[in-house]
């Protein structure tokens, strides 16, 4: 019996060694492994990656940023720069025949929120026409170019302008040396001429250039000519910003006289950290600036994009919110949704600035270089501009009036009106600026005209253009328009009409009006990066990625609307 | 093509402005004008938009997308229109505020207070005299006016074309529609509201802005109402102004320019014929009262009916003609008005009113003529002229009795038959109207109850007269006594 016992007991101790054995060897394994391991990964975690000046890893101070290049589409995603093309003279003779963009495409929103239109834009050479048109809207501006200051008037023989119509005629400057109706050495005298003048001239209290200046004297005067100031606008600076950023891009030798224009300026009041834009005026009880929001949906996202093309950031001016709708012969015409009772500013349809943004911008973002004219990456904007089309079309199918809508002067009082689509609650609606409703002031404005027959490949638009490439004088330039009640023609001539004519028709020589920036770093960019000015200022940094303004879509009109 | 285009229509209108800016140098280094350009200029700016036209007006700023402009306008309501004007004048005026239906347009001539009111086909100016001149595009001689108030349709002269008396400025200033018949069919229908607010308009932008032309009822801001002294010529604003007929053009029948003007410019004729009718109206009103023409002087304050309201065409034709319409003992009228010139002793020549201005002269020798229709004519004519005043007294006392009217209609309708049986002009003086608009609003403030209103008729039984006067009257109303 007791060795039975101790059998049994050793037998025991020899499998509880064996046992401890193998888990100390395992124990012993588990360790070496786990070791291994750790090794291996503290070992990746311990590689360092260099940061290279100036690249993407590189969190740059304030006063190296210039340094960065903007970032446009062509660059992040690594697509070819669009061409900018050549002068009319200098195009082959099938410099038409195999252009990408007259294909047809199937209309409608893209992934990325671009918009291909229904429509097609009108290319080709300028006709006999058209050529000639073109020649007596530049005469224009070589009659009302005032040889003291550089500045073209606005209206005619008198003395004025604003940077709006000192714009157009910059586009028609661009527009005269492109069809090769000026060459360089008269193209050159008279922007650097501008330039200057505008450089030297006297700011709204130190900020931005006053809303008009006399021609003659630079001087900055009130609405009746006078000396004096009135405030800023920022509908005019933004349309002015397109233009420069137009110039300096296809003419890149002017970048710093340019630069050094739009460096002397304040942008602290005009745009806030929000996005949106201010203008200013003079409040005449106390003598102080008013800074107000200012522009209402169509205007207001042209000149946001203006801002944008020089790095500002107006996020909340170029979206289309507020807005309503309006049916109009069973179109959904967009409005500003903003209360004019409450906001005391009227939200006025026309067509011209869905025009300047086709013309001069091809319905795109700022930061796109890349795409084809056939796609709008600022896809809402080519949306809304069919629409707008669209129901001037339907106007004239059925009621028969010839409808080209937008804002232009008329002889004698009231001097002005917005011959609108839509305002007030009231379609077609014809007022004043201070609210008169003049039904007989209504009329096929020559500019939108000429404008819808460039962007608009339609049978409508060839009547609009047999009613309009003949009106004018070959003395002062092409009349304001057509009067639709009969009265004939709108006898006056301007800055802004002759200069959207001109781009008009480059519009249908060149496509989109502006270029991709060739350039390397600007100026623009650079200067006072040792100062404090550029924050005293609000200069803005070169745009990357993330500072895009966003590209959006809005529900799309499929069926007419009664 | 019946409405035409103000800015269109008015081009002869505009031009001279265009061409008188030829004088000054073109503000662009070239020498041509393009139309339209030289439209605008500050100096155009003949309004302070600040001063209101209108109780409630109110001067407001507008910011402009051109580069030129008015940098304020005023807007206002004001007798049931709206209204909006620029400092150049440009002004319209409509029932509603959009300023888009029934609009009355008004344009200046650059650079002067010269300015046209347009609705339609309808043309309004003021003359160099101040008075109101109407033009209707397209009207011809054969078509016919009348005035339709919405219940009833007036017939009325067809002298539209041309300068307006006071009467039918009175008549349009009273609304309704503008009837225009050809060949009895209608042509033309003109809505007539504003056209007092648009005649306000132009006389006081012709007044640079000065309230004193404005019609009594106007509703004038407080603090700026015209005082006394702006009814008097010799405290207006500037020698132009006094001279002026801008002023005598505020000749409308119920401002204080008005009586003021009745006051200064009183000729001999007028005073005779003023203190002829005068005397009539007394004794007319004596008769309403039963009071005997002996007693006038004394009792005609107190016999004034007290419900009588001044520039009530109703209540004046009421008194005008209701005692025509009764069956007075005229022979007692013509005894009483015998012993009344009898008493008085007064002879020719006597007239002590001052003479001061032609326009006095010119107005009073016609005006009383056509607002009586009778006898202010060469003695040679007076038994013709007391035949045709018969007769018109008895279309007169027709027209109140019987046909209802008030007392000033029936007399236009008198002046109208008597310029159509005499194939002549009504009005052959320009000045004629205001005459008559005159007398008639003595008649009408005489009749009031106020004591300050019946004094001047008590003088005039007070005061030395003409021995003509009565001579006319008593001839007159002998020969209605023939008659009947």
């Amino acid at each position: 019996m007791a060795s039975d016992t101790d059998t049994k007991r050793a037998s025991f101790r020899v499998a509880f060694g064996l046992l401890a054995g193998a888990a100390i060897a395992i124990a012993g394994a588990a360790w070496a492994i786990g070791s291994a391991a750790r090794d291996v990964f503290l070992a990746q975690e311990e590689e360092i990656i260099p940061v290279i000046a100036g690249s993407d890893l590189d969190r740059l101070p304030a006063i190296m940023r210039g340094n960065r290049l903007a970032e446009t589409t062509s660059m992040v995603r690594g697509l070819p720069q669009r061409a900018a093309p050549p002068r009319m003279c200098e195009m082959p003779d099938d410099y038409f025949d195999e252009l990408e963009e007259l294909q047809p495409r199937e209309p409608g929103y893209t992934k990325r929120n671009e918009y291909v239109r229904r429509y097609q834009p009108r290319r080709g050479f300028l006709n006999e026409r058209e050529l000639r048109a073109a020649k007596v809207a530049w005469h224009y501006f070589e009659k009302f170019t005032m040889e003291e200051t550089g500045l073209a008037n606005s209206v005619g023989n008198y003395p004025s302008t604003t940077l709006w119509d000192t714009a157009s005629y910059m586009a028609a400057t661009v527009a005269a040396y492109e069809l090769c109706i000026i060459e360089k050495p008269e193209f050159d005298g008279r922007m650097t001429r501008l330039l200057t003048t505008i450089k030297g001239l006297d700011l709204f209290r130190k900020e931005l250039p006053n809303k008009v200046y006399h021609t003659k004297t630079g001087e900055k005067v009130d609405y009746t000519n006078k000396p004096g100031e009135i405030g800023f606008s920022a509908l005019d600076i933004g349309r002015f910003l397109v233009w420069m950023r137009i110039i300096k891009n296809r003419y890149s030798y002017l970048g710093n006289t340019i630069d050094s224009v739009l460096l002397k300026w304040d942008y602290t009041n005009v745009i806030d950290s929000e996005g949106v834009m201010f203008g200013a005026y003079v409040d005449t009880e106390t003598n102080e600036t008013v800074y107000a929001q200012e522009g209402r949906l169509g205007y207001e996202e042209y000149a946001a994009k203006g801002f944008a093309l020089w790095g500002f950031r107006p996020i909340l001016a170029h979206r289309a919110e507020p807005f309503l709708t309006a049916s109009i012969f069973g179109v959904q015409i967009p409005y500003d949704g903003r209360d004019p009772r409450i906001f005391h500013s009227q939200n006025y349809v026309v067509t011209e600035s869905y025009l300047q943004d086709g013309l001069e911008l091809g319905f795109d973002m700022p930061h796109d270089d890349s795409s084809p004219d056939w796609l709008h990456s600022d896809g809402w904007r080519a949306e809304f501009a069919d629409r707008i089309y669209q129901v001037q079309e339907n106007r004239w199918r059925r009621t028969g009036f010839m409808t080209a809508r937008s804002e232009h002067n008329v002889k004698g009082p009231p001097y002005f009106t917005y011959d609108t689509i839509f305002s007030d609650g009231y379609p077609w609606n014809t007022v004043t600026p201070r609210g008169d409703y003049v039904p007989d002031h209504a009329a096929v404005a020559s500019k939108a005209a000429l404008g819808l027959w460039a962007l608009w490949d339609t049978e409508y638009t060839d009547v609009l253009y047999e009613a309009i490439i003949e009106l004018y004088d070959p003395e002062n330039g092409m009349y304001e328009g057509l009067y639709e009640r009969g009265q004939g023609r709108v006898e006056i001539y301007t800055a802004n009409n002759n200069g959207i004519i001109l781009t008009s028709l480059l519009h249908k020589v060149q496509g989109k009006i502006l270029t991709p920036y060739t350039g390397a770093t600007e100026v623009w960019f650079t200067a006072f990066r040792d100062q404090d000015a550029r924050v005293r200022r609000n200069l803005p940094d070169p745009p990357t990625e993330r500072d895009w303004l966003p590209a959006l879509r809005h529900s799309v009109q499929t069926e007419a609307d009664y | 093509m019946k409405k035409l285009l103000l800015t269109t229509a008015l081009a002869a209108f505009v031009a001279p402005s265009a061409h008188a800016q030829t004088a000054t140098p073109p503000p662009a280094a070239t020498d041509t004008r393009p139309a339209g350009a030289e439209a605008f200029t500050p100096e155009n700016a003949i309004l302070n938009t600040a001063i209101p036209f209108a109780v409630g007006a109110r001067e407001a700023q507008q910011t402009l997308r051109s580069a030129f402009g008015w940098p304020t306008f005023q807007e206002g309501l004001v007798q049931g229109v709206y209204f909006r004007f620029d400092p150049d004048g440009y002004a319209r005026f409509s029932p509603s505020p959009r300023l888009d239906t029934d609009v009355f347009e008004v344009i200046c001539r650059a650079r002067t207070y010269t300015c046209m009111a347009r609705k339609g086909p309808m043309g309004l100016v003021l003359t160099s005299d101040g008075r109101v001149q109407m033009q209707i595009d397209q009207a011809q001689a054969t078509d016919t006016f009348a005035l339709n108030d919405g219940f009833s349709e007036l017939q009325i002269p067809p002298r539209l074309n041309g300068i307006l008396d006071p009467q039918m400025e009175i008549l349009l200033s009273g609304g309704g529609t503008l009837v225009i018949r050809r060949n009895g069919e209608v042509f033309e229908e003109l809505s007539l509201q504003g056209f007092s607010a648009v005649l306000a308009y132009l006389r006081w932008v012709a007044a640079r802005q000065d309230y004193s032309v404005l019609p009594r009822d106007w509703p004038v801001p407080n603090g700026t109402a015209p005082s006394v002294s702006t009814t008097n010529p010799g405290t207006w604003p500037n020698a132009t102004l006094r001279s002026a007929p801008v002023l005598q053009g505020s000749f409308t029948p119920g401002s204080e320019a008005a009586a003021a003007a009745t006051v200064t410019t009183d000729t001999p004729e007028m005073a005779a014929l003023r203190s002829e009718v005068s005397l009539l109206r007394d004794l007319l009103l004596a008769q309403t009262g039963g009071t005997p023409p002996a007693a006038l002087p004394a009792t005609i304050p107190v016999t004034i009916s007290p419900a009588i309201t001044p520039m009530s065409p109703s209540q004046n034709g009421a008194v005008i003609g209701d005692p025509l319409g009764q069956t007075a003992p005229m022979g007692t009228i013509a005894t009483q008005l015998d012993a009344l010139r009898q008493d008085m002793g007064l002879s020719d020549g006597q007239t002590t009113v001052p003479h001061t201005t032609s326009f006095g002269t010119h107005a009073a020798s016609h005006g009383t003529q056509d607002a009586l229709g009778m006898a202010a004519k060469p003695r040679e004519a007076d038994t013709a002229a007391m035949d045709d005043g018969t007769a018109e007294l008895r279309h007169l006392r027709y027209l109140t009795s019987e046909m209802g009217l008030d007392g000033k209609t029936a007399l236009l309708i008198l002046q109208m038959s008597m310029a159509s049986a005499s194939g002549e002009p009504l009005v052959p003086s320009s000045l004629q109207p205001s005459a008559s608009a005159t007398i008639l609003q003595e008649l009408a403030e005489a009749m009031a109850p106020s004591g300050a209103a019946a004094e001047p008729v008590q003088e005039l039984f007070t005061a030395a007269r003409a021995e003509d006067e009565y001579d006319l009257l008593g001839t007159y109303f002998r020969s209605v006594l023939e008659r009947n």
